[in-house]
Formats: C-alpha cells, structure tokens, sequence
C-alpha cells in the first residue's frame, strides 16, 4: 500500500488558483503524453469565479513562460496592460495628499549594494524621494509608458514589470491552453460530496452530472469554502482579522471612455477614510474596488465612497460587494490534498500577493509532489512550514503599510495600533530605526516580498531612519555614479519607451519576435 | 527625414525623377535593407544580418555597411565601393505599396523629401495624365522589390520556426579607442543548422532558401574586409 505510485492528480475548482495549478502540475508532469501522471480539472458550471484579483506579480511572466503560452497571445486576449508597481497615494496623511511608489526595478540589487545610507545622507540630492533615487522606473510610469519596446523579446523588459488582466478572461485563456497543449482532462461538474477513507485522507468526491471521481492526489481551489481541505477534512481556519481589519470589498468596472484613453502603467491604491480604492487599467476597463473593514464604514457608504472615487461614470454602474475572510488554514497540505488560491489563504489585496502564492504554491506542489504515497508526509510537512512563513511574512509586510501611516480616521489609528502588530514586525521596525534594512533581515529563500519592497514602502511613507553609525557608510562615490546612473536612465528611457498603448497596439499587429 | 507620399499624375504633373550614382542618401546608412532574392549577389559584396525594425519588432535582413549607427564604409564622395548595390537604394526614392495586404495590387510612392524628386531635372513622370514609359519602368522595378519583400518576410518566419537565427554581438576595438558593442545584430545558428532533421533541411529548398542560408553564411567572410574599410 505505502509504496504505491501516485499516478492522478484532480484540482477541483476552476478559478485563477485551478487552472494555474493543473496547468503547471500538466506541464511539470508532462500529463499530455501516454503513460504520465494524469492531471484532471473539475470546474462547477454554475459557482461563479471570485471574479476579481487582477493585478499580478513580476513571477506571472516565467510562470506564462513556463507554461509555454506567448506574451503577446496573453496580452492580447486578457487586456491586458503592463504593471511597473503600484502608487500608494494619501496613504501617509489624511490632510496632505502626497504619494510614493513601490517599483519592481532599482538600479542597484539592495542586498548586494544598498543605497539607502547614501540616500539618507543626501547624496543623492536633497529634494529626491527614495525611489526617485535609486530607480527610473517611478518617473516611466508616471508618465504611462510602458517597460518594454517591440524590439524585446517576449517576458523580456528595458524595465522589470508584472500584468493587469481580466480575472474572466485569464481563466477562460488558461482552460483553453491546459487542456489543448498541456494534456488537462476538464469535467464540468459540481461536487455535492467528498468522501474520506478510514484514515481521514480524501477518498473521492462525488459530482452531480459526472459521477464519482477518484485520484490519488487531490488540489483544493474552490475559492473561499474550502470545499475539501476546510470543510471535508477540517482543517481549521486561523482568522488574521484583528491583524489586517478590511474585511469586505465593493467593486465596479469602469470602460474606458474612449478607446485610446491612456492607461496606468501602475497599479493606484488610494488610502480612504475606513481602508483604500484600487484602481488597475485593462485595456478596455478600468477595474476599482474599495477594500474596507465594515466595522469603521457601513457598507452603503463604502460604496458611496467608491462611486465618488470614479466621478459621474460610476451612475449607470453596477456595484458588487464581496465579504473577505482574511487569515489562513492551520494546514495548507494534509494527507492526500492540498489547497491553493483563496481556499488556502486571503489578505487584503494590498500588494497583488494572491496570484503570486498561487504560482509559488503550483510551482513548490509540481515539484515536491511525490512519486510514491510513501513520501507524502515529508512533502506535506515542507510544504506547510514553508506556506506558513511565506503567508505570515505577507501578513507582515501588508501590516508595514498600515503601522507606519499618520492618518488619524479611527479605522486608520486601529490599524497601527502597536497591539495589533505582530512582533515579528516589530522587532524588523524596532531595529530599522537606527540601522539598515538588511539583506539578513530576508535571509530566508522563500521571502515572498524581497528587501528592494520593504525599502520602497518605508521611505515612500516617510519611515524616520537616524543611522546609529554613519561612520560605516564609506562608499559615497559608488553610490554616487548609481545615483547619477538613476538620473541619466530616466531622460533616456522617457525618449525611448512607447506609451502603453502604442506599444499594445503594436503588439496586437506585429507580435514580438520569438528571439 | 523621409515623407512618403502616394504618386498621383495630378499633383506630380510637373515632376520629374532624377537619378544620382552616388546615393547620397545613404551616406551615413550603416545597415542597408536586403531581399532574400539579393542574398547570394549582394554576399560577395558585404556581411548580410538579420536586425529588428524599431518601429515594429519584426526581423528584416540588411547588409551591413558600417560598424556604428551613423557610419557607412562602402560610401564615398566619389562613388559607391561595392560590387553590388541592393534593389531598395538603387529604386530610391520610389517604392511600392500594397493598400490592402495579398491584394496584389500596388500604389507607387515617392519619398517626397528627395532631391532627387523634383521640379527642375530628371526624366518626366507624367505625360497626358499617364505615366511615361520611364515611369512604368521604374514602378516594375519598385513592385519587384515589393513582391521580393514579401518573400524575405517567409524566409525569415521560416528561419524562426527552425530556430535558425542567433544573436551576434560583434565587439570591435579601433585603434587608439575604447572597445565598444555593436548590439542588435543577428545572424545564422550554424551549430543548429547542422542539427535540422533530413525533412527540415528539405523544407528550406521552398523559394530557394537553402541558397540563402549559404549566402549568409558566406557573406561573414566579408566581415573582416568591412573591420579592415575602417582602418583605412
Ligand atoms: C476584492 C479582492 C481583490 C483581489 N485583488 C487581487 C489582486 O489584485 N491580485 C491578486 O493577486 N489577488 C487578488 N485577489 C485574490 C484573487 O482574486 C484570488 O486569489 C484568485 O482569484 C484565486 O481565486 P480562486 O481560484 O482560489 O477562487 P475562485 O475564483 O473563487 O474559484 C473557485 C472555483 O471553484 C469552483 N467551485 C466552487 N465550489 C465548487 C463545487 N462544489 N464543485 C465544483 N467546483 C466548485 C468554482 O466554480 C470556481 O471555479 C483579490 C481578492 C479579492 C477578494
């Protein structure tokens, strides 16, 4: 029994999280060809997808590479638009507007070459915020051109970036390709029951139009119920809601008023009285949603806010309210199942994290997934210490956004209360005061958000910093040619990149050459 | 500058076409456009490559005529130092255009900017509302090279599907200067080349590929010939 191969794999649950994940496990597997471990998909015709999550992570491009569908097939049929960051506006005063960005690009890797001592020091200028100092990337947005030319090759950038996209449409491009180039069986079905075995491990689940299904491995996308892990096996839920206090979101998706409406070349997060708006750019809509906790707001407010975010276009628009439950299983792997996407975990959408643990999970489960049953229980345990760190470390980072704002409206002035931060931020924050963020702060190979976006967040929101020893920082004039190095890249790339949407355009005509 | 305008017997009664041995125009082109039917003339005369247009991304095969943008080494006052002259300079500045692709049929265009398009010398375009037989001449030629555009634009699709074209960074130290890159060129992978199944090497016989594979590949022993133009 114990050495038996594992032979099938079923995703139940067709959303970002399912077709990602069988897509991945079909490719890694080679599940197309005759005699491979057998990746199957079973998908509920009439439970909706979450719909939302559509700003993504620089990983979506080696993800789509690995995958082995084109960049600009991508672009093409899931509008979608390129993502250099995100720009947190009004998230430091609830007075005086201001904003930052957290990039994806700096001209110097921190962890090898930090800049940020010279930068405090001046060196870099006296009125030059942070990033401004160490990346071009902040002033190509701003003025909406994109990280690339057509001369690229496809996933390759001038700039580092990520996509906005239609959630609908990436699922509906993902399903077409999983299952005609990468071997994914699809069943359309809801599963009314999941069945254990005697020793608590998955047995089948039991569909309504397509009978019992079997596999000898099974992978829980069915979004916020946790059909299998949750509620089939039990495995509990640890809510994080006294840590992150947004609890709902209301959405709208606004089309563009005209077709050449230039577009974000990032991702705008607008702090609010009771949480913030985001605001993503296809190519044919705007997607906008008010993230909020409902014990600051009620919800008809909260949407009033939001439809006075986006002005008179919001009137003839529909609004959808969609309840968030923010924490994580205590187990995200246990036996014969593992969950990925919202049945795994949610946060707030803060920093598009969501879709990159969904391809961090798919990735980590098609490598670790074992050959033999025999070694599935160190795999589970790897893969549950590793899930946890990776979401406590995203819960803290989401946390820095919120512990560092001076905005005074009670839901603001409860999120940064010193209670509610967990410790092991506290300490990082604590430590940060008198010396540098550090590459041994992330020493971890799993961190999910790397040195570069801490440091773009904490001086974006004006993180007061006072280095204990200055004396330490003898390398002005190398920081100094990166800094000249910054300054001279952004008037080049300002006359060399295309604007966002004449570079699409080009795009959908030509395609980028293969090499 | 270039300003491409359609030909119309009205409005260019009065011009006339004048033609300069010495193409002043590319004077300072260092990368000339090729058709795939000049390969095999146009390799005894200068390395050809494979460059992206910048304007679409798409690969386009050129002869390499100098060694940084702004440089042209086969050009000179006093005439034009290669054996070959590439179709597209010498039918300068007309060409042709499709209005609708696979239609078949061409509009001729004059780059409206030339000096060599104008009122004053040349031969006259326009007789009678109808263009002169020189005219008709020349928009042959023009709508030849168009047709043989297209034939380089499958000739390159297919070196991309076979995977067949490689990136070259040529590094070039002139004496008494730093030694820089010239980026952005691409040439033939002669190592995957040798690995083409009996079947793919077939395929390339279509349009007289084959030819032109080995007229690349030919045409890099001019590359040195065009290092050695520089130090004279
Ligand atoms: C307001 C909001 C904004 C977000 N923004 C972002 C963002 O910007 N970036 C980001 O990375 N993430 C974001 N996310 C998270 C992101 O939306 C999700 O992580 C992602 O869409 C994955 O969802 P999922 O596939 O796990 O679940 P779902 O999309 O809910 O899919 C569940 C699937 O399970 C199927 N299913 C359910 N029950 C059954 C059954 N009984 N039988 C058969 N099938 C069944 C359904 O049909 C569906 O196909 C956001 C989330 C929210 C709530």
């Amino acid at each position: 029994m114990q050495t038996e191969a594992i032979r099938s794999v079923l995703v139940v649950g067709g959303g970002t999280a399912g077709w990602l994940t069988a897509a991945n496990l079909a490719q890694s597997f080679n599940s197309g060809a005759a005699g491979a471990v057998s990746v199957t998909l079973i998908e509920s015709p009439d439970i909706p997808t979450i719909g939302v999550g559509e700003g993504t992570w620089p990983t979506m491009r080696a993800t789509l590479q690995k995958l082995g569908i084109k960049e600009d097939d991508f672009l093409r049929s899931c509008n979608a638009t390129f993502k250099q960051g995100t720009k947190f506006i009004n998230w430091q005063h609830s007075e005086l507007p201001g904003s930052y960005h957290h990039l994806f690009t700096s001209v110097s890797d921190p962890t090898q070459f930090n800049l940020a001592p010279y930068w405090l020091q001046g060196r870099a200028g006296d009125n030059l915020s942070y990033a401004s100092a160490v990346s071009a990337q902040g002033v190509i947005a701003e003025l909406g051109l994109a990280p690339k030319k057509i001369t690229n090759k496809p996933y390759e950038g001038v700039l580092n970036y990520a996509y906005h996209l239609d959630a609908g449409k990436f699922a509906e491009l993902l399903k077409n390709h999983a299952q005609q180039k990468l071997g994914v069986q699809f069943i359309s079905a809801n599963v009314l029951d999941v069945t254990l075995a005697a020793d608590g491990s998955i047995a089948a689940v039991v569909t309504d139009t397509a009978g019992t299904q079997q596999a000898d491995f099974y992978v829980d996308c069915t979004g916020f119920q946790s059909l299998l892990l949750g509620k089939a096996m039990g495995v509990g839920f640890r809510s994080v809601a006294d840590t992150l206090l947004a609890d709902h979101a209301v959405t709208i998706q606004v089309p563009h008023p005209a077709t050449d409406t230039p577009l974000n070349a990032c991702t705008h997060s607008t702090a609010q009285a009771a949480g913030w708006i985001w605001d993503i750019g296809l190519t044919n809509r705007r997607g906008v949603g008010y993230v909020y906790s409902s014990n600051h707001v009620s919800h008809d407010e909260a949407e009033q806010t939001l439809r006075r975010y986006i002005g008179p276009a919001a009137e003839s628009l529909n609004a959808r309210k969609l309840a968030m439950q923010v924490g994580y299983r205590e187990k995200f792997w246990h036996k014969n199942c593992a969950a990925v996407g919202l049945s795994a975990a949610f946060v707030e959408p803060l920093e598009a994290s969501a879709i990159f643990l969904i391809e961090a999970a798919a990735n980590m489960l098609a490598d670790q997934l074992p050959a033999l049953k025999q070694n599935l229980p160190l795999a589970e345990r790897k893969f549950n210490s590793s899930f946890l760190f990776r979401w406590q470390k995203t819960i803290d980072f989401i946390k820095l956004h919120y512990a560092l704002s001076g905005r005074t409206e009670p839901f603001w002035q409860a999120a940064r209360a010193k209670s509610l931060i967990p410790e092991s931020l506290q300490d990082l924050m604590q430590s940060w005061q008198t010396q540098p963020v550090s590459a041994y702060d992330f020493a971890h190979v799993y961190e999910p958000f790397p040195m570069e976006s801490y440091q773009y967040v904490l001086y974006g929101m004006g993180f007061k910093q006072q280095l204990a020893d200055p004396q330490r920082y003898r390398q002005a004039e190398k920081a100094g040619m990166y800094f000249q190095r910054v300054q001279q890249l952004t008037r080049q790339l300002q006359q060399e990149l295309p604007p966002q949407r004449e570079l699409l355009a080009k795009i959908y005509q030509y395609g980028f050459s293969a090499l | 500058m270039t300003n491409i305008v359609a030909l119309d017997s009205q409005q260019h009664q009065q011009h006339k076409l004048r033609e300069d041995p010495l193409f002043p125009h590319i004077a300072s082109a260092h990368i000339l456009p090729l058709e795939v039917t000049e390969f095999a003339a146009a390799a005894v005369s200068f390395p050809i490559v494979f460059v992206k247009d910048s304007a679409t991304g798409q690969f386009r095969a050129c002869a390499l005529t100098g060694l940084q943008p702004g440089q042209n080494l086969y050009w000179q006052p006093s005439g034009w130092q290669a054996a070959y002259i590439p179709l597209a300079v010498r039918n300068y500045p007309l060409l042709a255009v499709q209005p609708e692709a696979q239609s078949g049929d061409y509009i001729i265009a004059v780059d409206a900017d030339s000096p060599l398009f104008n009122q004053h010398s040349g031969e006259v375009l326009f007789a009678a509302d109808k263009g002169t037989a020189y005219l008709q001449q020349r928009a042959r030629s023009a709508i030849a090279l168009a047709q043989s555009s297209a034939l380089t634009q499958q000739f390159i699709a297919r070196l991309l599907e076979l995977e067949l074209l490689v990136a070259r960074t040529l590094t070039l130290t002139p004496k008494g200067a730093e030694p820089y890159d010239l980026t952005g060129l691409y040439g033939i992978n002669e190592q995957r080349l040798a690995q083409l199944t009996a079947e793919q090497w077939l395929s390339l016989r279509a349009n007289n590929g084959l030819l032109a594979v080995h007229a690349v590949l030919m045409s890099m022993s001019q590359l040195p010939l065009l290092v050695g133009r520089l130090a004279q």
